[in-house]
């Protein structure tokens, strides 16, 4: 018989060096739970709480400001499940800053016709897809990647979902969950495989194993599928083309705030997500294109994915009045852009990771999602301004903005053009320096240069046109009384772009420290091999 | 013999009579039932087929299998007939794992030709599947080279139950969850409003109440570190004082309430019996059920009945400990015995224990009125469930905070008179947290939603109201 | 009297020809309804279907000694999620809902890609040898198995337990009913007509 005392005291409490990196995290849940507790003590719960969640945010977001890059943080944690480099770092500062402004944006907009009572669930459940998308750049094992996509997936469904009154957002939020199970399910059954043929969930030892193993044709079939399902997964996540269907009718049938959010965090998170995970295996191969496995294929299917993914996304737009919808696909041809430099796994002709793991990569996509989440709540938030005062989504009432609200107008502007990459707004350098990585690595990713290239020639047309009704169209319909927070919100985002561009030096050096990835290869530590605990001590 | 004893298990034996008894006596319970109703209501109760109505359940058996086994025009022919198979194999199955009897160790002595390498590998080859061997055999080799013969003694075990398992209880949760299965299944088939309702409402008590269950079933649990039914029932067979049985109901009373209750809630039997509500729903999932596949979810009803008394017993009344009853050998193991007929004696104390908590349930079903849908939700989810944590939570934080100053819970494992005296004062302390705390709550919601009829004499109201709205 | 020993494999062959039975039982069980699951038309039959798919991974669990996660599949698949499967299909099955009626080329095309994925996986699994670990003799301890999943895998264990806390609040948030606008306040004006409306 067992001994009860035997069992008694816990076999591993993490410490406080292997809690502190992930402070921010910890901080999410407690300010859930803050969230949650909030309503029993404030009458007027639904603003509390979004005070209450954005103090939690912006504790979160100073708690990692305070996570340095010292020996003790920079590795893996809690016996290699998580892993904490600079890249998660700088993605959870990003994340953090965007989800206050979200909340921000909320007031401006849902604060005032939300039902009083709703406030503890909407913002619980924004901030644990936040947790999730958190800790999706962290993972480093498929047991977590699962937790954390899923983490961020099923708060999402509520939310799109969350006016329930509304027909669109209930259609939308059942549509995201159908596509959502569906691709998830893939997922896990592909990654089910992954762990049969190498029997390690650490993403990389299964690098390592597929460099050091041939397994056999039947394994290569069924590695296929593994990673087939992966990429369905996340690339549901991202939006890339044939899992795209879900993302226009989302963003159009949620509201706004939680359109925003998922427009630049869930994508930019699964895109974190691929980098780290595609990384790892590929740094386990050596980054070469034949050994184990066929990289560069799967570099291929990603680069191919990607160039698809903004060609639609760009064709998509062309026709769209409805603002909404407009940015939905504009953001599906961004994620497509983003997706083309995940495709740098083979190594052709640039180092596409350094001797200290730095990603250039993951450079350019946090150089390009740093910038692309200031454009997208800026843009955004001025079209949440128009929609409380004239009560439509739609293109056309844009008219006459210049002189309705000519600083709405301005900010506008300032959006529209840095998304297509115009100089001189941020945007420009995000494009530029994603189409240079590209190119500098030769080969036919000189092909995915010229594809970008020419989608921005697309986006040119759907932008300006924008542009074009609130300055040229005439109109005589009132002047708006926009709110003063929410046109601060986006002045302040356009003000970012601009500076962006101006103080260009410090923010790309900020991205090249912050691009390094954290690479078992470069430690050769093995995993926490816990099955083995289990079966090792049968009695 | 012994080709019987090496190649057929003692299990097989015992899942023959186990099984046979329990199906037998589910005949006779049916007529203990209705004698009991009688009593209840001061009448006489079935007397006219054989001496005191001894042969009633022969008589209804009968009925059953002879009447017209008839099925409604539209029901899901297979799904009508499964509902019922399926809810009498589940609770046949849940017997497996009851701890009848202890353990049989059995000494026995075998003669080889020729001299041996290894006796335990022999002494292993005669052992019976399931048994496990005990010590080193003895061997002792007369002759010489040519006439040698080697003489084996050895001693095995095994357990007087049909399926010792890891996970007993476990497996008991699982496979009660199995069980709603039949009434729900049951209840869509017939394509009846009344059976569909019932079987919704039997799905949902049955699930709320498995919560409370599991967490009443963890308590004890905890306190012994295993899953194992026949390790629980022998961690109970000693005595503090040298009297009291170390019975987990002198230590645990509000977990066993809250198990008993349960259980009844799992039987969906008075006062829980809303599934089946005979003035709301005519009789509820098996209202289209007739001939024996009705008598099938009567019987399994019975058989669920006695399972989950015996796991009551199990967990709270010692099992097969009864002060008194001795032959065990082993004082490390108390569930040792030699004697086969020790281990009859002792299913039979285990069966009649049972027998009393199906007696209690027999009690109540005759004496509480029906619970309204809204009281058996709220009882569950508001009263039991928080109760049930609180309890696991002090349960866990006594032995936590005890259990390493007592010598003897930590050499042996066994809850000592002190441990057993911190534990009651810690159910004491529980129920004056819970009774404070209940006071602080906010109220329920009221549900009583009864439609109100204006202008009657509950709601004088004016008569002009709109006749269509 | 004279006492025979038995062959060496005697008892060992019953018990693997009992495993091996039990075994294709168990798989025909749970194949053979999981194809009932993908054909039958009758989305509750469906859903019964799949109580003895589960029921019969559980049972492979069983003959696998994998006794704690054969009971867990029991109680948290066939005894919790799959219940809930059936409440809502049983509510919602007698509803007139539109069949879905795939066009021509829709099921060539999905048709095809089951066959390419079906290849794929049969020879991929036919011809692989997986990276298992032995096979465990008796049964996993479950003390270990408890201090494994609160040690090495505690956060996991963590995460799922604020990911299960945020999918209960949607969907409690999702459950919860539209409130009755006014019900309150309509008693208090005393505007008898809306009540019984309200309540005829």
């Amino acid at each position: 018989m067992t001994h009860l005392l035997a069992a008694i005291g816990l076999p591993y409490i993490p410490g406080w060096d292997e809690l502190r990196p992930f402070a921010a995290d910890l901080w999410l849940i407690v300010t859930i739970v803050a969230v949650l507790i909030t309503p029993f003590f404030i009458t007027r719960s639904n603003i509390a709480c979004a005070l209450v969640a954005l103090a939690g945010v912006t504790l979160a977001f100073l708690s990692q400001l305070l996570v340095r890059n010292s020996p003790h943080v920079i590795g893996e944690h809690f016996r290699g499940l998580l892993v904490m480099d600079q890249f998660a770092m700088l993605w959870k500062l990003l994340l953090l800053l965007f989800v206050a402004g979200v909340i921000l944006m909320w007031f401006t907009t849902t604060a005032s016709n939300m039902h009083e009572g709703d406030g503890p669930e909407f913002f619980a459940l924004l901030l644990s897809a936040t947790l999730g998308m958190s800790l999706m750049a962290s993972t480093s094992n498929l047991l977590m990647l699962v937790l954390s996509v899923e983490m961020a997936s099923l708060p999402s469904y509520v939310l799109a979902g969350f006016r329930k009154t509304h027909r669109i957002g209930a259609e939308a939020s059942l549509k995201y969950v159908l596509f959502g199970a569906v691709t998830s399910a893939v997922m896990i059954y592909g990654l089910s495989f992954l762990y049969g043929l190498y029997g390690t969930l650490q993403v990389g030892a299964i690098g390592h194993a597929m460099a050091a193993g041939a397994i056999g044709v039947g394994g290569n079939a069924l590695l296929a599928v593994a990673l087939l399902g992966l990429i369905v997964g996340i690339g549901f996540k991202v939006s890339a083309v044939p899992f795209h269907f879900w993302c226009p009718d989302v963003f159009e049938g949620a509201s706004i705030e939680v359109t925003t959010f998922l427009s630049v965090a869930s994508k930019g998170a699964a895109l974190v997500l691929l980098i780290r995970v595609l990384t790892t295996i590929a740094a386990g191969l050596g980054f070469a294109p034949h050994a184990g496995m066929s990289l560069a294929a799967l570099a291929g299917v990603i680069g191919v994915m990607g160039a698809v993914t903004c060609t639609v996304g760009n064709l998509g737009a062309l026709v769209q009045t409805n603002i909404k919808r407009l940015l939905a696909y504009s953001s599906i041809a961004h994620a497509g852009y983003m997706l083309c430099a995940v495709s740098l796994l083979v190594r052709h002709k640039a180092t596409i990771v350094g001797e200290d793991g730095n990603s250039i990569a993951a450079q350019a996509i946090l150089l390009y999602l740093a910038v692309y989440l200031f454009m997208n709540l800026g843009a955004f938030t001025v079209a949440a301004l128009i929609y409380r005062q004239t009560g439509s989504e739609d293109i056309t009432h844009y008219a006459g903005l210049s002189r309705r609200s000519p600083l709405a107008a301005a900010c506008m502007t300032v959006f529209m053009f840095s998304l297509i990459g115009l100089p001189p707004f941020a945007g420009f350098v995000a494009k530029f320096n994603l189409m240079w990585v590209l190119g500098t690595n030769g080969g036919w990713w000189w092909a995915l240069v010229a594809v970008i290239g020419l989608n921005t020639i697309f986006s040119l047309y759907y932008y300006v046109r924008v542009v074009k009704i609130m300055y040229l169209t005439p109109s005589d319909a009132p002047a708006l009384n926009v709110n003063p927070l929410g046109l601060g919100l986006a002045v302040a985002c356009a003000a970012a772009l601009v500076l962006l561009f101006i103080g260009l030096a410090p923010l790309s050096r900020v991205t090249t420290n912050y691009g390094k990835l954290y690479l078992t290869s470069q430690t050769q530590q093995q995993p926490a091999q816990s099955t083995a605990m289990i079966t090792g001590e049968r009695r | 013999m012994s080709w019987i004893e090496t190649h057929i298990p003692a299990w097989v034996f015992i899942a023959f009579i186990a099984h046979g008894a329990i199906l037998g006596t589910v005949a006779y319970l049916i007529l203990l039932e209705r004698k009991i109703a009688a009593w209840t209501q001061d009448r006489l109760g079935p007397n006219r087929v054989g001496p005191f109505g001894l042969l009633q359940p022969i008589a209804d058996g009968l009925k059953m299998l002879l009447k017209e086994d008839y099925r409604p025009a539209d029901a899901d022919p297979r799904l009508f007939t499964l509902a019922p198979a399926l809810m009498m194999f589940v609770m046949i199955l849940s017997i497996a794992v009851l701890p009848w009897g202890g353990t049989k160790q059995t000494t026995r002595t075998i003669q080889v030709a020729g001299t041996i390498d290894s006796a335990t590998a022999v002494a292993e080859q005669n052992t019976p599947f399931g048994a496990t061997l005990i010590g080193t055999p003895i061997v002792q080799t007369s002759g010489e080279d040519e006439s040698a013969k080697s003489t084996i003694t050895y001693t095995y075990r095994y357990a007087f139950q049909i399926a010792n398992l890891n996970i007993g209880v476990l497996y008991i949760v699982a496979i009660l969850s199995i069980s709603v299965y039949g009434v729900v299944v049951g209840g869509w088939a017939s394509n009846n409003k009344y059976s569909f309702l019932g079987g919704l409402r039997a799905t949902a008590n049955m699930i709320s109440y498995e919560v409370p269950l599991g967490l009443s079933i963890l308590t004890i649990v905890v306190m012994y570190g295993s899953l194992n039914l026949a390790t629980i029932v022998e961690a109970q067979s000693h005595y503090w004082f040298g009297v009291i049985p170390a019975w987990n109901i002198f230590t645990q009373p509000l977990a066993f309430f809250l198990f008993l209750t349960c259980i009844h809630a799992e039987a969906n039997r008075a006062p829980f019996d809303i599934a089946e509500a005979e003035q709301e729903l005519v009789g509820g999932y098996h209202t289209e059920y007739s001939a024996m596949r009705f008598g099938l979810f009567f019987l399994s009803e019975y058989a669920g009945m006695i399972t989950t008394s015996a796991v009551c017993v199990a967990l709270f009344f010692g099992g097969w400990h009864l002060p008194g009853l001795g032959g065990n050998v082993d004082p490390a193991h108390p569930s040792v015995t030699t004697s086969l007929v020790v281990c009859v004696l002792r299913a039979l104390v285990f069966f009649v224990k049972t027998l009393i908590i199906i007696g209690i349930f027999m009690w109540v079903r005759w004496s509480l009125p029906r619970f309204r849908f809204d009281q058996i939700m709220n009882l569950a989810w508001r009263a039991m469930i928080p109760m049930a944590l609180v309890m696991l939570l002090v349960t866990a934080t006594t032995l936590y905070l005890f259990g390493p100053h007592d010598e003897a819970f930590r050499a042996t494992g066994l809850i000592t008179w002190k441990m057993a005296v911190a534990l009651l004062i810690a159910n004491a302390v529980m129920l004056v947290i819970i009774a404070a705390g209940a006071a602080l709550l906010p109220a329920a919601p009221p549900t009583n939603r009864r439609v109100r009829v204006l202008g009657s004499r509950f709601d004088q109201a004016p008569a002009a109201v709109p006749a269509t709205a | 009297m004279s006492f025979s020993v038995l062959a060496q494999s005697d008892i060992s062959d019953a018990a693997n020809t009992a495993t091996a039975v039990l075994f294709y039982l168990f798989a025909i069980m749970a194949g053979g309804s999981a194809i009932c699951v993908a054909v039958s038309r009758n989305i509750v039959r469906t859903a019964v279907a799949l109580l003895f798919t589960l029921t019969g991974v559980a049972g492979l669990y069983f003959l696998l000694n994998a006794e704690f996660l054969a009971a867990v599949q029991l109680v948290v698949y066939a005894g919790g999620t799959l219940i809930l499967i059936i409440f809502g299909v049983m509510l919602t099955s007698k509803s007139p809902f539109s069949r879905f009626e795939a066009k021509l080329g829709e099921v060539v095309i999905a048709m095809s890609l089951a066959c390419v994925l079906l290849f794929a996986l049969v020879m991929g699994i036919v011809r692989t040898t997986f990276a298992t670990d032995e096979f465990p003799t008796g049964n996993y301890p479950i003390d270990r198995l408890g201090q494994v999943l609160l040690g090495d895998y505690l956060v996991p264990f963590e995460v799922v337990s604020v990911l299960l806390l945020a999918v209960m609040i949607g969907a409690a948030y999702l459950a919860k009913g539209r409130r009755r606008e006014g019900e309150e306040g309509a008693a208090r004006s005393g505007s008898l007509s809306r009540q019984a409306r309200e309540w005829s």
